[in-house]
């Protein structure tokens, strides 16, 4: 055995001791410890906040007034008040069920550095007294290492039940480390990856896959009844395209609009490229890596060719009538396509299946019918434009709840 | 044929005439080029709304004024100045559905084949007239809209002697039609060229196991494309090293060649024929190759990475000026490659298209 398997596998050892102190610890000490933790974080007036916001800006290659903007819409909210009531939210199959000690470890594994995901991937097991050991994006750690930082110091005895580790994707042994103590094991990345970890894991230990995903915008025309409705609308989905430089599996691809309002989809997808413009200057996107860019040209090139192509400072909106879906690089580029009905839109969702995580809507009069002619297993979370990268604690993921796989219960029939 | 066709066929086809011995006349290419483009953006309707976006302001002063399509438009529409009607010949990318595939649709075949014939001459058959071809790639009867199939076709009527032939396809079963030919030209001391895709090359090598040749002085070995997934992938330099050790052949003599769907023309690597030189990609004088940066379209300084372009003179019946997604480095000995830009970008959780299946319409 190697020496950083050695290693590995003593970290384990700790993190799983430091566990009972967590469970026994309570929900209210938990919920407390996180919040303070996710508030040193947030705060750009403190230390670790100053360094959250040019580590992550650095690592991740946002900007940052776009990072300032991530740690504050995603960890802000994450409130003494907010983690309690998330805590005692779950409903027990049965009335005097009781709640089941949790296991002896969470084996949290992320992809990529988009805040959201860790706070949360990470926050949520913890507050539900699980001792986490997280594996960070062989790329990129430093949210995942601030976040350590941060518990240790709200909470020394607390933040011994968290600890990150990093390693290769293809290192066989250490992966194998990771998974074999774990009786939960809550994975973000693609189906390829989620696959190659399912397949390594216990027939005992749950797994909570988190796959790659996308958004999609629906502008009804009632969003469109005159050019400042249509602004608006135009406003909150600019926003959600923009954040996370639309690197998110929360970000919005596309926005089909509906035909017959006052403005047509054409000049929808104007406003939009408006708002972007304004976005630009105040959150402006991050460095472009070559691989985006070569994307990125050849999506706008086609773009061009099949419609109008509508760029800007780091973004650009391509309006194609009623073309098929293009997904596109992400990094601010977004379809804007045309439609007659959006209820009869719908069935022709289904190919994205479980990868279609979040649909923003706009003068979208009745969300309930909409949500229940859905597709099945098409299952996103619906929101206002505008609100697409801001979900609320306790918004489902992934169409499960978010301590889904977390809990168990006894029942006492 | 229209006029203005008729006028640039001929002006492209006495330009590749002139330089088929492998001089060079970048200026007059350039205006040649600028010519082509201004009249493909009047006739090819796609690549005249593309320009439109882009802002083109005619008449085009040099190539780096002229945009240029990304191979991906070929997947999305046809990109020809003619009605599908007078096709007599369509080529199509390898991809699993029609809807992946790039086509490259021809009018006639004569600037082709001019193109890669002198080509061929000038890099991988400058030393000999003809010599026995061992082809690894499918005939073209059997994939007729495949342009490398297409291409080695011409090469046996070009440089080809009697024996040349075909060896497909490449696996265990066929291993003694390829070793007969081998063994044919050790026997008779005649160099052999072997021809084929770089994973064909991998089956072959694979399927020989053990045997290994000593190829007469002279032997040379083209290989082209990647691998697809249909065989291991090795990085260029252990490519090589598995050609030379099983088949003998001179590590000089290894030469890759770059050729795409979209494209009329091929580039070479330089070892051949000129094995002092340091290995790089070389182009025919009809061709222009520029690396450029991907959001300014404008061309990077020598030794820096960026996305490569080829502006294609014999591209007459589509687009000249083609947007790859290759990486590449430019110096002043020719173009490196540094593979394919991903579309499996460093994201967050973000889907790539690559990932998701399907599409949706509206």
């Amino acid at each position: 055995m190697s020496e950083a398997t050695t290693a590995l596998r003593a970290l384990a050892g700790d993190v799983i001791d430091a566990g009972t102190a967590l469970f026994e610890a309570g929900g209210e000490r938990r919920a407390r410890w996180l919040a303070n933790a996710f508030a040193m974080l947030a705060r750009p007036a403190g230390e670790l906040g100053r360094d959250a916001c040019k580590l992550l800006s650095a690592s991740s290659g946002l900007s940052e007034p776009m990072v300032a903007w991530a740690l504050e819409t995603t960890l802000a909210p994450l409130t003494l008040d907010a983690l309690r009531a998330l805590e005692a939210a779950p409903v027990p199959p049965r009335a005097g069920a009781v709640r089941a000690r949790p296991g002896q470890l969470c084996a949290v594994v992320l992809a990529g550095n988009v805040p959201i995901a860790a706070a949360r991937a990470v926050g949520i097991p913890l507050l539900f007294g699980w001792p986490v050991l997280c594996k960070a994006s062989s790329d990129d750690d430093a949210l995942a290492r601030l976040l350590e930082a941060a518990l240790i110091e709200a909470d020394p005895t607390l933040g011994a039940a968290f600890r990150v580790v990093r390693f290769a994707a293809e290192d066989d042994a250490q992966a194998q480390l990771l998974l074999e103590r774990a009786d939960v094991v809550s994975a973000y990345g693609s189906d390829a990856t989620l696959q190659a970890i399912r397949a390594r894991i216990a027939p005992t230990c749950t797994f909570v896959g988190h796959g790659h995903g996308l958004g999609a915008a629906l502008v009804a025309r009632a969003s469109l009844t005159s050019r400042e409705t249509a602004q608006a609308a135009a406003r909150g989905l600019a926003l959600d395209v923009a954040a996370y430089d639309q690197r998110g599996c929360l970000s919005p691809h596309v926005a089909w609009v509906e035909r017959g309002g006052a403005l047509t989809p054409e000049q929808f997808a104007g406003l939009l490229h408006e708002e972007l413009a304004l976005l630009s200057t105040s959150l402006p996107r991050g460095r472009l890596p070559l691989d985006a860019a070569s994307a990125q040209l050849s999506w706008r090139g086609i773009s061009a060719m099949r419609g109008s192509l509508l760029e800007g400072e780091g973004f650009a909106v391509s309006y194609e009538d009623d073309a098929a879906l293009r997904v596109s690089p992400g990094y601010r580029n977004v379809q804007v396509l045309a439609t007659d009905d959006l209820t009869a839109l719908l069935p022709r969702l289904a190919p994205l299946g479980v990868h279609l995580k979040c649909l923003g809507l706009a003068g979208i009069e009745d969300p309930h019918r909409l949500a229940s002619r859905l597709p099945a297993r098409v299952a996103p979370r619906l929101c206002p434009v505008g609100r697409m990268q801001r979900p609320d604690v306790q918004a489902a993921q992934d169409g499960l709840a978010p301590w889904d796989g977390l809990l168990r219960w006894s029942d006492l029939t | 044929m229209t006029d203005s066709r008729a006028r640039l066929h001929r002006q492209i086809r006495d330009f590749i005439a002139a330089h088929a011995d492998g001089s060079r006349d970048d200026a007059a290419r350039d205006a040649l080029l600028c010519a082509l483009a201004e009249d493909q953006i009047t006739h090819v309707a796609p690549y005249a709304r593309f320009c439109a976006q882009r802002r083109v302001a005619l008449p085009l002063a040099s190539p780096d004024r002229i945009p240029a399509l990304p191979t991906d438009a070929f997947r999305f529409a046809r990109i020809a100045r003619h009605a599908e009607a007078h096709d007599v010949r369509r080529f199509r990318s390898s991809g699993t559905t029609s809807d992946s595939r790039s086509l490259h649709a021809l009018t006639e075949l004569s600037l082709y084949d001019a193109a890669a014939e002198a080509a061929a001459r000038v890099a991988l058959f400058a030393d000999v007239a003809r010599m026995r071809l061992v082809l690894l790639v499918p005939s073209e009867h059997e994939l007729p809209d495949s342009s490398l199939s297409y291409m080695l076709a011409r090469f046996l009527g070009w440089f080809g002697t009697e024996g040349s032939g075909h060896v497909w396809p490449v696996g265990p079963e066929h291993v003694d039609a390829l070793s007969a030919h081998l063994r044919e030209a050790e026997r008779t001391g005649e160099p052999v060229a072997v021809l084929g895709t770089s994973f064909a090359l991998v089956h072959a090598i694979d399927a020989l196991a053990e045997t290994r040749f000593q190829l007469p002085r002279g032997s040379r070995v083209m290989q082209t494309g990647g691998f697809k997934g249909r065989s291991r992938t090795l990085t260029p330099e252990a490519m090589r090293a598995l050609l030379v050790d099983a088949l003998g052949v001179d590590h000089a003599h290894v030469v890759a060649e770059y050729g795409m769907t979209e494209l009329s023309s091929q580039l070479y690597e330089t070892t051949l024929r000129w094995p002092d030189a340091p290995r790089r990609l070389w182009w025919p004088s009809w061709v222009r190759v520029s690396v450029v940066d991907p959001e300014t379209f404008l061309p990077v300084s020598d030794g820096t990475l960026g996305l490569v372009r080829i502006d294609d003179l014999a591209n007459l019946d589509g687009v000249a000026c083609i947007q790859t997604a290759d990486l590449g480095v430019l110096d002043a000995y020719g173009l490196t490659l540094h593979g394919r830009a991903s579309d499996a970008v460093a994201r967050g959780c973000s889907i790539g298209a690559a990932e998701l299946l399907g599409e949706v319409r509206g």
